[in-house]
């Protein structure tokens, strides 16, 4: 699962898991990539927001930060509404391992 | 599942030794002895690295003067060498503005720089930790299963009470504690010595309060020439880091 707050590269993280089945020999592997909206919450209204709706706001900079460390978005996102930076992540933040399954031929 | 902690001991592999500066109270010197120590040894030859993990008031980069510029990117963050120290800090990413974290921003940013950073080799890796038994604490001692703590209390009773509570939580964990140097010493008084010594904690020895030390602070060759530096200096050269 890839949220989209750490904005990562689908095609380069793609071409990453290709080599990475390429270097062991062992296992057949299938990766399965799901894309998250990421949305917030602000704690002090309650307002709930798409990162995808506010990301133009932000400079090519503040999003490559963001980008490393997704929770630096306090340090450059606002709630849209009451402009408070005390906001929570509900789902979209970075990279998850949803499941694992080994499928027997 | 999280994949970035399973990243973590492949990024700190060749890192011999991670030293963690803690001490529970704010305002007792845990950050300029983590500098000062990642200096001095360093100075003794030895590869060193210093991770600052106070978000709420980093400061390692003012205590030593650094010009901050943003780390290089290859496969991960290489952390910058900044006074012969490999240093990273949350700095890097929000600059001088305010960044409110709560407890589970803490512990997602923790994870992720300990993920993204790449060390290289290390003798020793510092970790200037913030107050408290807190998330970046219970953190520290999740990811990194070999880490040391080095503990900082002032003659301060107030201090004290809260560092006992820290050994006593590490001691309960099966954590390493190196031992406790008593931080700002104004006084004679033995009560830190004495205290350490009834809860099996090895004392390493007093740093006197020096009031030219804050003057120096982003001064590096008059920092590392205040009597508190030379002080932390004796305590190392007594090897008690070994």
């Amino acid at each position: 699962m890839l949220g989209e707050l750490q904005q990562i590269d689908v095609p380069a993280f793609k071409l990453a898991l290709k080599e990475l089945i390429k270097e062991q020999q062992t296992y057949k592997i299938k990766f399965k990539i799901k894309e998250e909206k990421a949305k917030l919450r602000c704690r002090a209204c309650g307002f709930e927001w798409l990162f995808s709706k506010t990301k133009e706001k932000l400079s090519e900079q503040d999003s490559e930060l963001i980008h490393f460390v997704p929770e630096v978005a306090h340090a450059y996102m606002r709630c849209p509404k009451c402009k408070s930076p005390d906001f929570e992540i509900i789902k979209g933040r970075g990279v998850q391992i949803e499941s694992i399954e080994e499928i027997s031929e | 599942m999280d994949p970035r902690l399973s990243i973590i001991d492949e990024r700190l592999k060749e890192v011999k030794r991670i030293i963690a500066v803690s001490g529970c109270k704010g305002g007792i010197g845990k950050s300029v002895i983590s500098c000062a120590l990642a200096l001095q040894l360093s100075k003794l030859g030895y590869k060193v690295g210093l991770l600052d993990l106070d978000f709420f008031g980093p400061s390692d980069h003012m205590i030593l003067g650094a010009k901050l510029s943003f780390p290089e990117e290859e496969k991960g963050i290489t952390a910058p060498e900044v006074c012969g120290i490999k240093f990273m800090s949350i700095v890097y990413f929000i600059e001088n503005k305010p960044a409110p974290f709560r407890g589970i921003d803490v512990s997602n940013a923790i994870i992720e720089l300990l993920a993204i950073t790449l060390w290289g080799k290390l003798d020793f890796l510092v970790i200037d930790m913030p107050p408290g038994i807190g998330d970046a604490t219970l953190d520290i001692i999740r990811a990194i299963k070999r880490i040391e703590f080095l503990l900082i209390s002032t003659q301060s009773k107030i201090a004290w009470e809260s560092a006992k509570r820290m050994a006593e939580m590490l001691k309960e964990l099966n954590v390493q504690t190196i031992g406790i140097i008593e931080n700002m010493r104004k006084s004679s008084d033995s009560f830190i010595e004495k205290q350490a010594k009834l809860l099996g904690i090895r004392f390493l020895g007093s740093i006197e309060f020096d009031e030219k030390l804050e003057n120096t602070l982003g001064d590096l060759s008059n920092f590392v020439k205040t009597r508190f530096a030379k002080q932390l200096r004796k305590i190392i050269s007594m090897g008690k880091f070994k």
